[in-house]
């Protein structure tokens, strides 16, 4: 499928650019508010959904192969729409969520796909954070420090440890192992 | 594969590697499967990595921007706390007595309120000879409840010192109190994941969160989780549930 124009804001996602981020909010939060308060909600909850959303969607914008291939505030509000039926069914508040579903809403196939391809990534994050979790506190502290663009010199440094080749064999079998616990979930 | 072979598509990955051995890296993924598998794996961990580090700077960048694409309701039910809560509650908890007083008692029984449980042990991350340190202007932030400078500054903190649990809890006090519930519990929920010894404070604040956000039933789930071997947080728990 092709990319959408609107894939720019997922790259101000992975770029932090605000200006970018601002138009997007002008443009997907009065519809969201709305939504959100027409359905038992708070401006409060609309925010937190939407940032939420976002958050995910940054996650998705740094995966190699992500291609946003439908209009991203249909994207948000489909995120948004689900997360809120599924916060209310958490509060068992299950009325209003027959309300919610009552009302007509059919996403654009390419929206589905989209949201679909979110909710795996969703899944796979989730998958990832718990794999890493039960990495050594040393393997986890240096991977995330190489993320965040510190040398392997400041690295080694940082971690009391002799050279940068020690920190290339250990974040190379930090990395193994994390892999290995990951695969091991599936 | 071999060992030097997760090597080269580490360099790869980091951006250290030549440009010639580069594309000689991306031509053998285009002919040898095995290792354009291993790349692809490790790909899938690096751009995890990567989001998890920008992830904190995003939320940086998010939060003007929700105060002000989302301040209508913001306004009206913000709560700022004042840094000396304590005798700001007693103020509160005054003029709520008159007020009910004056209103025939029409606001009794309402139940539990966040503001009259949120009492924040001080936060102590450096020695007395750490002034003017990050982590020293963190807890001088934190403490001072100038909770939207701290916030900047434990994100901060906590890009070094991620294992620093106390410094997380400040965290997600501070969210807390500036009404960023969602980011709050998510940190409250990572450390009642990591099974340290904060982890009955994460319940503890998790059921706080439930109380300011009107969840009475949640809360109390919440309390029943606090071990009964922590005595300070068991006697407040008490109080908290019978408020409820």
């Amino acid at each position: 499928m092709q990319q959408h124009p609107d894939h720019r804001f997922l790259l101000a996602l992975r770029e932090n650019d605000s200006a970018t981020l601002e138009e997007l909010y002008r443009e997907c939060s009065p519809k969201i508010t709305q939504w959100v308060l027409k359905n038992n909600g708070t401006v409060a909850d609309a925010r937190d959904l939407f940032q939420e959303a976002l958050i995910s969607l940054h996650r998705s914008a740094h995966k190699t192969d992500f291609q946003l291939t439908c209009p991203i505030s249909a994207l948000l509000f489909t995120i948004c729409r689900n997360q809120w039926i599924s916060q209310l069914r958490g509060k068992k508040r299950e009325e209003e969520v027959r309300k919610v579903e009552a009302e007509r809403y059919l996403p654009e196939p390419a929206t589905v796909s989209a949201y679909e391809r979110w909710e795996n990534d969703e899944l796979e994050k989730q998958r990832l954070d718990k794999a890493m979790a039960q990495l050594s506190a040393t393997c986890q502290k240096l991977l995330r420090l190489l993320a965040r663009g510190v040398s392997s010199s400041e690295a080694a440094e940082q971690m009391g440890m002799p050279n940068t080749n020690t920190v290339y064999r250990r974040k190379n079998a930090c990395l193994a192992r994390w892999r290995e616990l990951f695969d091991s979930q599936r | 594969m071999k060992k030097e072979d997760y090597l080269d598509i580490e360099a790869y990955l980091q951006g250290d590697l030549p440009a010639e051995q580069r594309i000689a890296l991306e031509a053998r993924a285009e002919t040898d499967a095995v290792f354009a598998a291993a790349l692809a794996g490790r790909q899938q961990l690096y751009d995890h990595l990567k989001a998890e580090a920008g992830e904190a700077p995003l939320r940086a960048t998010l939060r003007p921007l929700n105060d002000k694409y989302f301040a209508a309701e913001a306004t009206a039910t913000v709560r700022q706390l004042a840094p000396h809560r304590r005798w700001w509650v007693g103020m509160a908890a005054a003029a709520a007595i008159a007020l009910a007083v004056i209103a025939g008692g029409q606001f009794m029984g309402s139940g539990a309120d966040y503001e009259q449980f949120a009492h924040h042990e001080p936060l102590a991350l450096t020695q007395r000879s750490d002034a003017g340190t990050l982590a020293n202007r963190a807890e001088s932030a934190y403490n001072g409840g100038q909770y939207t400078e701290a916030i900047g500054l434990l994100e901060e903190y906590l890009l070094d010192q991620s294992d620093d649990e106390r410094a997380r809890l400040a965290l997600g006090i501070s969210l807390l109190e500036e009404d960023h519930d969602e980011e709050a519990i998510r940190l409250f929920r990572k450390i009642v994941a990591a099974e340290s010894s904060l982890s009955p404070y994460g319940n503890w604040y998790l059921a706080l969160a439930a109380v300011k956000r009107g969840d009475s039933a949640k809360a109390r789930a919440l309390l029943d989780l606090i071990p009964a071997s922590d005595a300070y947080l068991t006697e407040r728990a008490n109080q908290l549930r019978a408020a409820l």
